[in-house]
């Protein structure tokens, strides 16, 4: 028996892992090391896949017996996702070296974009195992690239048993979920699971959401986070901290609101705490935090928890503003850590003492990274203020406004520790006077980050009503 | 009234392209940075001077009137107007903008300094001038980033403290205020941001009070009311000369503005509520800041202080809720823009001939240097409400307004007055009169110096003598406004 398969709903996975093995075989046999040509085949692959995504617009259907769902909530993550990976490919270029081979990064990095892709475009269980393992695995390979730095070895040994562990408890959730309905398949499982009622669905729900708060970072799963993204060579946190994290959000939002929306007063408390604790935790250690790489992982811990007020709420204007605050978070992330990337120097220098002075060394780096730290604080006019303005909105209208306070607050203590940044550039002496130029790749991408998000600070109605679209997800 | 000109679109954002002129200029060339940054507030205020003079003073209602879609999906909207209310708040904002560029004529590292008093006019300008709750919080938030740079940077020995405090409280504080807007845009039920369209919908009076106490909180920080005025002394003192001008000048106008603006006009029942609350916290503020400025040795913190107790009358005048005493309030907000922003010009101007603020210190400058100090005195005495300096008109009115409701309040804001006067003559005694301890001689004041304060003290005398042209700006709007409430 034949089955037909629609190839074109996965076209671009496909033209990525193509990308990929070009860019392996050419690592081997034609272009050894060479990181220019390297780099350019990948981000050619990468805009490719943008072109094959063009025939998904306004399409929704499944192929492969139901395992793949193509919809344009995926179409709009896998674009995004691409769109990240750009950025990831051209701030790496620095590190590229005998040491840090090319070759193997990109692949790496291109197969955890499948990886990623793969996680949004389904609503079977067992194949978001599959997007989950493909990305995790890459990842943990990619934090442990710098083979003789003994923080990169420890990174991504934690991460490696940490994560393995996750993905247990998840199969292991998953199991619970298919024992009581039968199917793998969120569609078809959550009528069966909304009737029955089960105890045993209700155990592996919470077994399968707690992996997916370790994989997105909420706190109290969160412990993996700031030594993967201090020991992790900063390309890699970067995009572990845009990539991963973004994925595991979408596909939770199909798990919660397609396949449990009738479990919504068991999850939403679950994310209540697990959001208060994650905006706290995340906030108050970031202000002692001496290594900014550190800072910026509990930082993103803590706009996970502004997230999670979203999901909370789980109304229409809330879904709204998840999908405006992930692209003004990846946005803003991406062009921090370029600049994190430009001031060490390769050598790094990671300290937050390292940012004395920047402002006389190097006026523009120190005018982005105010920007970014701007933006993540979410004072207008930057992207961060619509993310949160949407988000605790939506709080507010939901009843739920003391959790709008939480946030609103915690992003009182967030300024704390950005404007500490900002102070050391601008306020202190440099300890040494040297200028510091960015490499032409990390200013492209930093100017492009700035113009994302003071475009989208200053005109948010485009993404706005983009992000409307998809608010029939509310309840 | 129609313009071709979206002229408050021009007001708001000229300095925004000056910044972006700034930016590409060269930070060596710092002749060009400067005329540019001269240019850019130059204009804004000629532009206002514009409007005023094609404002159509029978209407009251809102003119100028720019409405474009902003963010369709919330209802926020891209809304600037001005009224009789406003016009006055963006007259000083755009005058002591352009006056603050000429008198930091010499600032070390001025692209960087300009550029940020640039953005941070944009943000002065824009609160008075939007109508639309969304673009009022962005404006609102706007001015933080610039300010903390601006004190931070250039500041005294404990800049980054106060730098960092006067972040912190104005960021709580607009926190609650971005609490109230939400709430109340959602019980409006309006789905726009509109101001004047939420001011329509009825809300109930319990959820009026609470989304007013949270605006109130945002407000109260700015004012500064007491108890949230611990971050102005640090912040003042801290700023360098021209920033704390534009920080007493303009800053602590928004939060009366938005008192005005939002308590008479969109949540009128909620402020009603509190008046006596706001009028206790007025008299305290009066009372308190002048007896804190009394026992200053620093000039520049006594300024300060001082601030703290007009402010206070210009919230006795509004909880007044009487058409005299709110009319007095934007009287003294206006004229309290001008009489302050001298003084602490004044004092930056002493400070740079004999770098110290310590009023023991400054014994004697009348004879140092005269013209400086005789302007000192005309300030102070404006400062004290002496008849026909403009300090009088808006505090006379006040108390005419407090008087028939608040006859024991009247009585302490009058000994708050005298309170003043005292610190005040006080003051110039010990500044402008005795034994000097300075033995060189200083530089009086130059053509650049003189060319500014003498335009500040004209207008402060003018207004006093004849406040005609302020008053029939501010009474059709404000007498509409008003009596809407019942007012009379």
């Amino acid at each position: 028996m034949t089955v037909s398969i629609n190839y074109m709903l996965f076209l671009p996975e496909i033209v990525i892992s193509i990308t990929a093995a070009l860019v392996m075989l050419a690592d081997l046999y034609i272009w050894r090391l060479d990181r220019v040509k390297l780099s350019t085949l990948a981000i050619t692959g990468l805009i490719a896949s943008l072109v094959a995504m063009y025939p998904l617009l306004n399409v929704t259907a499944t192929t492969l017996s139901n395992n793949v769902f193509s919809d344009e909530f995926a179409l709009f993550f896998k674009i995004l996702f691409v769109l990240t990976a750009i950025p990831i490919v051209l701030i790496s270029q620095s590190y590229f070296g005998k040491n840090f081979a090319p070759g193997e990064f990109l692949v790496l990095v291109l197969f955890s974009l499948v990886g990623m892709m793969i996680m949004v475009s389904t609503t079977d269980l067992l194949v978001l195992i599959l997007g989950i393992e493909i990305t995790s695995l890459s990842s943990y390979v990619l934090t442990g690239y710098n083979k003789t730095d003994k923080r990169a070895n420890e990174a991504s040994l934690k991460y490696l048993i940490l994560g393995i562990i996750a993905s247990a408890i998840m199969l292991y959730g998953m199991s619970f979920l298919y024992g009581v309905s039968g199917h793998t398949d969120l569609l078809k499982m959550s009528s069966l699971i909304a009737s029955s009622r089960s105890t045993l669905a209700v155990f592996g729900l919470i077994l399968v959401l707690a992996a997916f708060s370790f994989k997105f970072a909420a706190a109290p799963f969160h412990q993996w986070v700031p030594d993967v993204y201090e020991g992790a060579p900063t390309p890699v946190s970067a995009f572990l901290s845009v990539g991963p994290k973004i994925a595991a959000i979408a596909a939770l939002l199909r798990l919660l609101f397609i396949g449990f929306p009738a479990f919504i007063d068991y999850w939403k408390i679950m994310f209540m705490i697990l959001a208060v604790i994650s905006m706290f935790v995340g906030n108050l250690v970031a202000i002692s935090q001496k290594n900014i790489k550190r800072m910026l992982a509990y930082s993103s811990v803590a706009h996970v928890g502004y997230i999670l007020i979203g999901i909370v709420v789980a109304s229409k204007l809330a879904i709204t503003g998840i999908f405006f605050y992930t692209v003004a978070y990846a946005i803003m992330n991406i062009g921090a850590w370029a600049i994190v990337i430009a001031v060490s120097e390769g050598k790094n220098l990671e300290s937050i003492d390292n940012y004395k002075g920047l402002a006389k060394r190097s006026p523009f780096l120190a005018l982005s990274m105010a920007i970014f730290m701007v933006a993540l604080i979410g004072l207008p006019p930057t992207s961060g203020l619509w993310g949160k303005v949407y988000i605790f909105a939506a709080a507010i209208k939901g009843n739920l406004t003391w959790l709008a306070l939480i946030g609103l607050l915690n992003s009182v203590i967030s300024m704390y520790y950005y404007a500490n940044v900002i102070r050391h550039m601008y306020l202190m002496e440099p300890s040494d006077e040297s200028t510091l130029v960015g490499s032409l790749p990390i200013k492209a991408v930093v100017i492009a980050m700035i113009l994302g998000v003071v475009f989208l600070g200053v005109l948010p109605q485009e993404l706005t009503e983009l992000s409307k679209y998809w608010s029939y997800y509310g309840v | 009234m129609t313009l071709k000109l979206p002229i408050l679109t021009l007001i708001t954002f000229t300095p925004l392209l000056g910044l972006l002129a700034i930016l590409f200029i060269n930070k060596k060339d710092e002749l060009a940075v400067k005329i540019t940054a001269a240019i850019a507030t130059a204009i804004p205020f000629l532009l206002t001077i514009l409007a005023y003079a094609k404002y159509d003073f029978s209407n009251p209602g809102f003119q100028f009137i720019e409405k474009l879609s902003w963010i369709k999906a919330i209802g926020a909207s891209y809304y600037l107007a001005i009224d009789g209310l406003s016009l006055p708040m963006v007259f000083i904002t755009t005058l002591l903008t352009f006056v603050c560029v000429i008198a930091s004529w010499n600032i070390k590292r001025p692209k960087e300094y300009f550029a940020f008093m640039l953005a941070l006019s944009v943000g002065m300008t824009g609160v008075f001038v939007a109508l639309d709750f969304i673009l009022f919080y962005v404006f609102w938030e706007l001015v933080l980033i610039p300010m903390y740079f601006l004190i931070g940077i250039w500041g005294g020995p404990r800049r980054e403290y106060a730098a960092i405090k006067f972040f912190l409280y104005t960021f709580i504080g607009s926190i609650f205020m971005l609490l109230g807007i939400l709430g109340l845009y959602f019980y409006a039920g309006a789905e726009t941001f509109d101001m004047l369209k939420l001011a329509k919908a009825s809300v109930p009076l319990g959820l009026q009070k609470l989304f007013f106490i949270g605006m109130f909180l945002g407000f109260a920080v700015k004012v500064p009311i007491v108890p949230f005025h611990t971050w102005l002394p640090d912040a003042h003192v801290e700023a360098p000369t021209a920033v704390s001008v534009l920080l007493a000048g303009v800053l602590l106008k928004m939060g009366t503005y938005g008192f005005v603006r939002v308590g008479f006009q969109v949540l009128p029942e909620g402020m009603k509520a509190y008046m006596y609350l706001i009028a206790v916290l007025g008299i305290i503020s009066i009372i308190y800041g002048a007896l804190c400025a009394m026992v200053q040795t620093d000039l520049k913190k006594l300024v300060a202080y001082s601030s703290v107790s007009h402010m206070g009358f210009v919230m006795l005048g509004i909880a007044s809720f009487s058409n005299l005493g709110v009319k007095g309030a934007i009287v003294q907000m206006f004229s309290h823009g001008a009489i302050t922003g001298m003084l602490f010009l004044l004092v930056g101007a002493m400070y740079d001939r004999t770098h110290t603020r310590i009023i023991s210190e400054l014994a004697g400058m009348l004879s140092k240097m005269s013209i400086l100090t005789a302007l000192f005195i005309y300030t102070a005495f404006a400062s004290l409400g002496m008849p026909a300096l403009s300090g009088f008109i808006g505090e006379f009115l006040v108390l005419l307004g407090t008087f028939s409701v608040y006859k024991a309040f009247t009585a302490l804001a009058a000994i708050g007055i005298v309170i003043t006067a005292g610190y005040m003559i006080w003051t110039i005694r010990r500044v402008a009169l005795g034994q000097s301890t300075f033995k060189e001689t200083f530089l009086d004041a130059s053509p650049r110096e003189l060319a500014y304060m003498l335009p500040m003290c004209g207008l402060i005398l003018l207004i006093g003598v004849y406040p005609l042209p302020l008053l029939k700006l501010i009474n059709p709007s404000l007498t509409s406004i008003l009596s809407a409430l019942g007012v009379k």
